[in-house]
């Protein structure tokens, strides 16, 4: 039971130290392929912490939601850390955990932003909140089907024991529900996270939908927004690496678990590689299309659960 | 006997509740009628599960309580005009849509009759399917978002419904608690539909 314990601080800790890192790294690595210098890559953690020190002021026309959805959405995240496999071994929280409720928090994380942003009446972050729900909306359906489509092809909904049969079964891996359910949720990861072609929100363009909710933070509730962000932006990566694209080389035990930091951070530095060649490669699409991309991510997502059941399994 | 013709009641009483609500004009009796609905069945489960000495069934009776007839009623009826008479839905001919409801209630009846009832499903899988196609019919008939939200919530307790009798317990709490986020994340856009603010869509194109 000890071990148990041990095992799940090692991976909430991981995430939570190393999430910043891997933002770091990403934003580097972005900037050097657009001959820039680029921040450093433990600039976000200079900037957490710089927001953690200031004081936070809210408009006085600001709510209780407003004030208090960072920290709310920030616990949730720190939840979540508890229930995603970024390591083999079972956490404590490992048996009341599957995708569905996964879903549920992620939606709820997301529910809980946009009725903070909404709550500030400020229009612009109104503006934000309104792409942020229009386009969830049309993602979360996505994030659901997904998980129905790997928790049928293994015969579960706990995402602990998908990782260890995807592991011992590459026929499970080379399936074709398999194949479209991980092309669907890459799709997702990219809208989740803001990237290219969907949003370019480093340039706080007019289009911008993830930095729009956050515009009336400051101090530390921006510490709690960016905080919880990184989170999940790690949380999603290491599920489309170690439940759909890359499920091996995790390492199993106490040992283990502190191995599998360095090794998710090669895994990661080979998604950040591809995720900047596809954000090099291709422009921003326009607003309204973005309905579109989730449009096309939900029917992949579909037709993996439909060819499963029509026996287009292997 | 008396406590299976109770819960009988209760199952017409939803199915009753949800013709209603497809004729209903005023947007907020509709959104009371829903919220009803939810009662009644959050009832029908508490009930059940007292009976049981189930606490999943008492919990999930519960979280429907508070969070699809409380909690989303109170949202969108924050967004409607205290004046009825302003927020009140025009659609075609009542008595039309009413003989239509009729009809697909028989024709849901019959199909579960002829599918599902050999195979051994509980009594109120009739219900859930009967209430199932009502809030498509709902969906589908009208223009107005709070009309097709509220056909919405008729689908998440129709397949709440459908779901006692067939799947177990905790997916379907699990289910039910994650169709009301889902809820809650429609009803945030339509919240903010309503701002005047976020109307000239053409500020929003990139």
């Amino acid at each position: 039971m000890m071990q148990v314990f041990l095992e799940t601080g090692i991976q909430v800790l991981g995430i939570l130290l190393l999430s910043p890192l891997i933002a770091g790294i990403y934003e580097n690595i972005k900037a050097k392929t657009e001959f820039r210098k680029g921040p450093p890559i433990f600039q976000l953690y200079y900037d957490l912490a710089k927001y953690l020190r200031k004081e936070s002021i809210v408009s006085k026309d600001s709510g209780f939601i407003h004030r208090n959805a960072p920290m709310m959405v920030l616990s949730i995240m720190v939840l979540l850390a508890f229930l995603i496999p970024v390591q083999p071994g079972y956490t404590v929280f490992a048996p009341l955990a599957d995708f569905l409720g996964g879903a549920m928090l992620f939606a709820l994380a997301s529910v809980l932003t946009i009725f903070g942003a909404i709550d500030n009446n400020s229009n612009f972050t109104a503006m934000g909140a309104g792409r942020s729900a229009t386009f969830a909306a049309l993602a979360e359906p996505t994030l659901i089907v997904v998980f129905f489509a790997v928790a049928i092809e293994t015969g579960t909904n706990n995402p602990y024991i998908t990782n260890a049969d995807l592991t011992a079964n590459s026929y499970l891996f080379l399936s074709l529900t398999h194949i479209l359910a991980s092309i669907a949720f890459l799709l997702f990861f990219i809208f989740e996270t803001g990237k290219l072609p969907v949003e370019s929100a480093g340039l706080s363009e007019l289009s911008m939908i993830e930095e729009g909710r956050i515009y009336e933070y400051g101090g530390k509730n921006m510490f709690f927004v960016r905080y919880s962000s990184i989170i999940k932006q790690y949380l999603l990566g290491s599920l489309l690496l170690n439940v759909f694209i890359f499920p091996w080389g995790l390492q199993q035990g106490l040992i283990g678990s502190v191995i599998d930091i360095p090794i998710m951070l090669m895994k990661w530095l080979v998604l950040i590689v591809l995720m900047v060649i596809l954000e090099q490669s291709i422009a921003r699409i326009r607003i309204f299309k973005i309905a579109d991309f989730l449009s096309l991510s939900f029917i992949l997502s579909v037709l993996s659960v439909t060819l499963f059941v029509a026996g287009g399994f292997s | 006997m008396i406590s299976q013709e109770l819960l009988d009641l209760i199952i017409a009483a939803i199915i009753l509740s949800a013709i209603w609500a497809q004729l209903g004009t005023f947007m907020s009796h509709k959104v009371r009628i829903v919220s009803i609905q939810s009662i009644l069945l959050s009832l029908y489960i508490i009930v059940i599960g007292i009976w049981g000495a189930d606490i999943e069934l008492v919990t999930l009776g519960i979280l429907i309580i508070i969070l699809r007839a409380f909690l989303t009623s109170a949202l969108l009826n924050s967004k409607l005009s205290p004046d009825q008479f302003v927020s009140r839905e025009r659609f075609g001919d009542a008595s039309l849509l009413s003989v239509v409801s009729i009809i697909i209630l028989i024709f849901s009846f019959l199909a579960y009759r002829i599918l599902f009832t050999p195979l051994g499903y509980e009594t109120i899988g009739d219900g859930g399917f009967a209430l199932l196609f009502q809030g498509l019919f709902l969906i589908g008939s009208r223009k107005s978002k709070f009309s097709q939200f509220l056909g919405y919530i008729e689908e998440e307790n129709a397949i709440v419904m459908l779901g006692l009798g067939i799947i177990s317990m905790p997916l379907v709490i699990e289910v039910s608690v994650l169709l009301d986020v889902l809820a809650l994340l429609i009803v945030s856009t339509v919240i903010i539909s309503d701002r005047p603010e976020t109307q000239v869509f053409e500020e929003m194109m990139g």
